[in-house]
């Protein structure tokens, strides 16, 4: 079995190639961007909304919420990319009920990807709420001693984040193979569900984990 | 080799590009949305505020009309009551003006109906009185009654007082007629003679004096001269017994009408 949907590859072209993790990524995209488009179609001001709406503004309020919580005073700055992030992975994992599928967050190309889109997004922001000097200070802080190791847990933590999305989702699939060799019959299921379950628990907690990641970094304060 | 550094790449790229369409086609919209709710439900809500204190203000000022209709109606009440009390009053007091009216009107009517019937009364038993007293003394009369009324007319003239006498006689010099001595019945000559005689003690020569019979003296002598007469007659004391009469009667009325 492959490791990792990268190895399938539809069509190469030197180091460029297509493969199925970014087939699958359009995909999830697609279907994102798609029932997005659906939903604000005919988006409704009054007190009365659809359900689809109902659903994505119940999304937006929770991670909305959830911003607040870890201390960041102006949520709507950081929706687009903690939203985003939630619904990429948590689609992805819902995916795999579909025989065939392979989730793009099931390699590690796609979740390094990600996990360094929230290191270059994390000073990023930290540089853009408190300036370039007040935010390059924090690595020195309390004593410049612990310049090394504060860069070395910026980096470390990135990584931390790439590899156990990677792991979980991988998991899952591993997992779901190794059971459908010994009973093939009925707990694949239950695997299954419970791999849903994770992939939800993943999509929450990589969101979290960047939030927070985002909201040391803007606040001066270890997460 | 797990990781493909061209499939990193292109994931990146993937993701900031699914970033940018759901910041476009979700996040914007339903954000908007929400706001759009929120300020809705926000402006419904200062609406409503307004509208409860605009209808409480006017609560207040209907409970304050309504208060000051309540008074103006007690007023009003009592004003009415006032005057119909006074409306009252004013029948009663007309009513019993009437009653008062009315009682006195007849309480006039039976004074009169009385007067009258008294006056009537009194007028007959004076006249009776009078044809009585009159028919008594034409009987009673005669010559010697004559000879006594002429002794008392000739006293009677003696005894008058000089002035007045003087103020009698004092028509003698206009007189055209002669002096009339008036007399019920024929009077003998010697009487006639006597008379003459006293008379003419006051009475010059130079006005004659004539006998007269009179029968509606009833007995009796009176002198005239012109307008002037000196008399003594029953008549004199009839008359001064009806006059007598008259004032019982008007006693007895008074008494009678409890005045």
């Amino acid at each position: 079995m492959n490791l990792t949907p990268d190895q399938i590859i539809f069509w190469q072209y030197g180091f460029l190639n297509l493969n199925l993790t970014i087939v699958m990524t359009w995909l999830i995209g697609a279907i994102l961007t798609l029932s997005s488009w659906l939903i604000t179609r005919h988006v409704s001001r009054q007190l009365q909304v659809a359900p689809w709406q109902n659903l994505a503004e119940t999304i937006i309020l929770f991670v909305r919420k959830q911003i607040c919580e870890v201390g960041l005073p102006t949520p709507d700055r950081y929706l687009s990319l903690l939203v985003t992030l939630f619904l990429f992975i948590a689609l992805s994992a819902l995916l795999t009920i579909i025989p065939g599928y392979e989730a793009p967050t099931g390699s590690l190309s796609t979740t390094t990807g990600l996990a360094i889109l929230i290191f270059i997004a994390v000073p990023a922001y930290g540089i853009h709420e408190r300036g370039l000097g007040s935010y390059l200070k924090h690595y020195v802080e309390p004593t410049p001693v612990m310049l090394p190791f504060n860069i070395l847990t910026e980096l470390s933590r990135t990584l931390a984040l790439a590899v156990r999305l990677f792991g979980n989702m991988l998991s899952d699939t591993m997992i779901l193979a190794i059971v459908l060799i010994i009973a093939p019959l009925f707990f694949p299921i239950i695997v299954q569900l419970l791999g849903l379950l994770t992939g939800f628990v993943q999509a929450y907690i990589f969101t979290i984990l960047a939030m927070v990641y985002i909201a040391a970094a803007v606040s001066g304060k270890e997460g | 080799m797990l990781i493909d550094w061209f499939t990193v790449i292109a994931q990146m790229i993937n993701f900031l590009i699914l970033i940018w369409l759901l910041k476009h086609f979700l996040y914007q919209p339903i954000l908007n949305a929400m706001a759009a709710r929120e300020k809705n439900i926000a402006d419904n809500i200062a609406a409503a505020s307004d509208a409860k204190s605009q209808a409480d203000a006017k609560k207040i000022e209907l409970e304050e009309e309504l208060q000051a209709l309540q008074v103006k109606k007690e007023e009003l009440f009592a004003a009415a009551k006032a005057q119909a009390e006074k409306e009252y009053q004013t029948l009663l007091k007309d009513a019993r003006q009437q009653v008062q009216d009315r009682q006195s009107e007849w309480h006039r009517t039976l004074t009169m109906e009385r007067e009258a019937f008294l006056t009537d009364l009194q007028k007959q038993i004076r006249e009776e009185l009078f044809a009585i007293a009159s028919l008594l003394l034409h009987d009673l009369a005669d010559a010697a009654l004559e000879e006594r009324m002429a002794a008392s007319f000739q006293r009677n003239f003696s005894a008058m007082e000089k002035e007045e006498k003087g103020r009698f006689l004092a028509a003698l010099p206009q007189l055209s007629q002669p002096v009339l001595l008036r007399s019920a019945f024929e009077l003998p000559a010697d009487l006639q003679n006597r008379l003459l005689q006293s008379l003419r003690q006051d009475i010059p020569a130079a006005y004659p004096i004539r006998f007269e019979v009179e029968p509606s003296l009833l007995g009796g002598i009176e002198l005239v001269i012109g307008g002037e007469k000196i008399a003594w007659s029953l008549a004199n004391h009839l008359a001064l017994l009806q006059q007598r009469m008259e004032q019982i009667m008007e006693r007895t009325k008074r008494d009678g009408t409890g005045e």
